[in-house]
């Protein structure tokens, strides 16, 4: 036995978001933790943009008043342009969230995650960082083994009763579990992102907004941060660079194309290089076994057109906590009907972005979105979407029934005005 | 006649459709006349306007941007017969 090995309750596979709400809801819950981090903190992550659905979570796990104190810059909507400069509809949660969630913030998630990370300390979570999980023995047991790397190339091991996978896009435990993965987009997709300065900002109370300018077949996000910094990124089908055409050129040529663009990038200067993901939208068929439960990312990846990506993983690790904690407590491990009910819920929160992001992506359901018809308050269940309201009431799901009926309609006759620049 | 405080108008506050100010298409008019005096920007197509007038906040930023549009393009020309 090494000196470094350790036995815990639970051992946390990563320490973002999906990570650290596991992780400190578990010790709050009298479990030991310990978090495994494979780089050091703060470290570059993209996905800065929070949504006002999560702030009842970072209020329940006690960062709530840290984030405006940190500095994070205030977001109290999000707008969505097109291209060509012709059309905007701009949201505002205060509207159809009510005044608990009139703003939410957009992060820089070095600092936010590691905010994050040092409050689950606090919590009572231990954290080692720069270790890498390199294997898994004797899955889905009591006496489940990790195999781990530090940065100085030291091996130990950790022992635990539970696993929480919020490993990111590694999915380490979904892959080694041989879960299976299911695409949910019917086309591949590219992000290239990097953080710039000197972007354009909007004015007034939208300066925190986010801005998603669309494209025939791809769209921008343009994300403020505190200070002059803004996240960019593109999304293109994967199409695009498929033919070894270099991402920095790519990213120009769209910009180029994008009059909205460009404007807004006239004089932005690189913070660092660009960086690209591919291949994502896809989830496993099951989030949870007996001992290991996935959380965030881990689990399955949305579209982030939505900034949906931190929301959806704050829940799961929240609930993944929640639901480990139960079972310990009866001194058991997950029972099937818990583990499918952890996977159907989490299930139907993505689901409800993969529809609107399905609608998005459609140019006739564009349409309709820059145009919701006013009838039948469709316009503010759109917005409680957009806020992150992953649970409609029955109301709301009727109103988007009838939404997406009203788009496929736009297909045929027009019913919102056509926007030529998609077409 | 909309009859309110000016102070109860936020920049968020929306002009037009349910849960607004209330506005109607003559005063959608008034303002794009009033826009285009006082700024010298025109708000095109009806479809344009109707963005453009959300709210206030929004307005504020389309005529910012209107505007600047239009001083790149006079200092363009003014570069080129420059030259």
């Amino acid at each position: 036995m090494n000196s470094n090995d350790r036995e815990v309750d639970v051992a946390v596979i990563g320490g973002g978001p999906a990570g650290t709400a596991a992780g400190t809801q578990l010790a709050r819950a009298g479990l030991s933790v310990l978090i495994l981090e494979k780089e050091k903190f703060p470290r570059f992550c993209i996905g800065e943009s929070l949504l006002p659905h999560g702030n009842d979570i970072l209020r329940e796990l006690g960062v709530w008043d840290q984030l405006d104190r940190a500095g994070f810059l205030r977001k109290y909507g999000a707008e969505f342009l097109t291209a060509d400069k012709s059309r905007l509809q701009r949201f505002w949660f205060r509207h159809n969230l009510g005044p608990e969630r009139e703003h939410t913030y957009q992060v820089e998630r070095a600092s936010f995650d590691k905010l994050m990370l040092d409050h689950a300390k606090t919590q009572g979570c231990e954290v080692r960082e720069q270790t890498r999980v390199l294997g898994l023995d004797q899955p889905d047991t009591e006496n489940m083994t990790l195999n781990c790397e530090s940065a100085d190339g030291s091996r130990s091991s950790v022992r635990a009763r539970w696993i929480v996978d919020a490993s990111g896009r590694c999915a380490f435990a979904g892959t080694r579990t041989g879960l299976r993965k299911r695409s949910t987009q019917r086309s591949r997709r590219v992000a290239i992102y990097g953080h710039f300065e000197g972007v354009f900002r909007n004015s007034g109370k939208a300066e925190g907004h986010i801005t998603i300018v669309r494209l025939p077949e791809c769209w921008f996000w343009f994300i403020p941060l505190a200070g002059d910094r803004t996240s960019v990124g593109l999304v293109v089908p994967s199409e695009r660079l498929a033919s070894g055409e270099k991402i920095g050129d790519v990213f120009a040529a769209a910009v180029e194309q994008a009059p909205e663009a460009a404007d807004r990038m006239r004089n932005a200067v690189p913070v660092a290089p660009l960086r690209a993901t591919g291949d994502y939208s896809w989830k496993f068929s099951s989030f949870a076994t007996r001992r290991i439960v996935l959380a965030g990312d881990a689990a399955g990846f949305v579209d982030p057109v939505f900034s949906s990506g931190v929301l959806l993983a704050l829940k799961s690790g929240m609930q993944a906590a929640k639901m480990i904690a139960k079972a310990d407590a009866a001194g058991r491990p997950l029972r099937f009907f818990e583990r499918t009910a952890y996977t159907r819920g989490v299930m139907r929160w993505m689901k409800q972005y993969v529809r609107i992001i399905r609608m998005f992506y459609d140019r006739a359901g564009f349409e309709v979105f820059m145009n919701p018809v006013a009838c039948l308050s469709i316009p503010s269940s759109i917005g409680r979407l957009v806020g992150g309201d992953t649970q409609p009431g029955v109301a709301d799901s009727i109103r988007m029934l009838l939404f997406r009926l009203i788009c496929r309609l736009q297909r045929v006759t027009p019913i919102a005005p056509a926007i030529p620049s998609l077409r | 006649m909309v009859k309110v405080a000016p102070e109860a108008i936020e920049e968020d506050t929306a002009l037009f459709g349910p849960d607004s100010l209330g506005l109607d298409s003559l005063d959608a008019l008034q303002m794009v006349i009033a826009v285009e005096k006082e700024y010298k920007v025109m708000i095109g197509d009806p479809a344009a306007a109707r963005d453009a007038l959300q709210s206030l906040s929004v307005l504020r930023d389309y005529i910012e941007r209107k505007m600047a549009d239009q001083n790149s393009v006079v200092q363009h020309e003014l570069q080129r017969s420059g030259s």
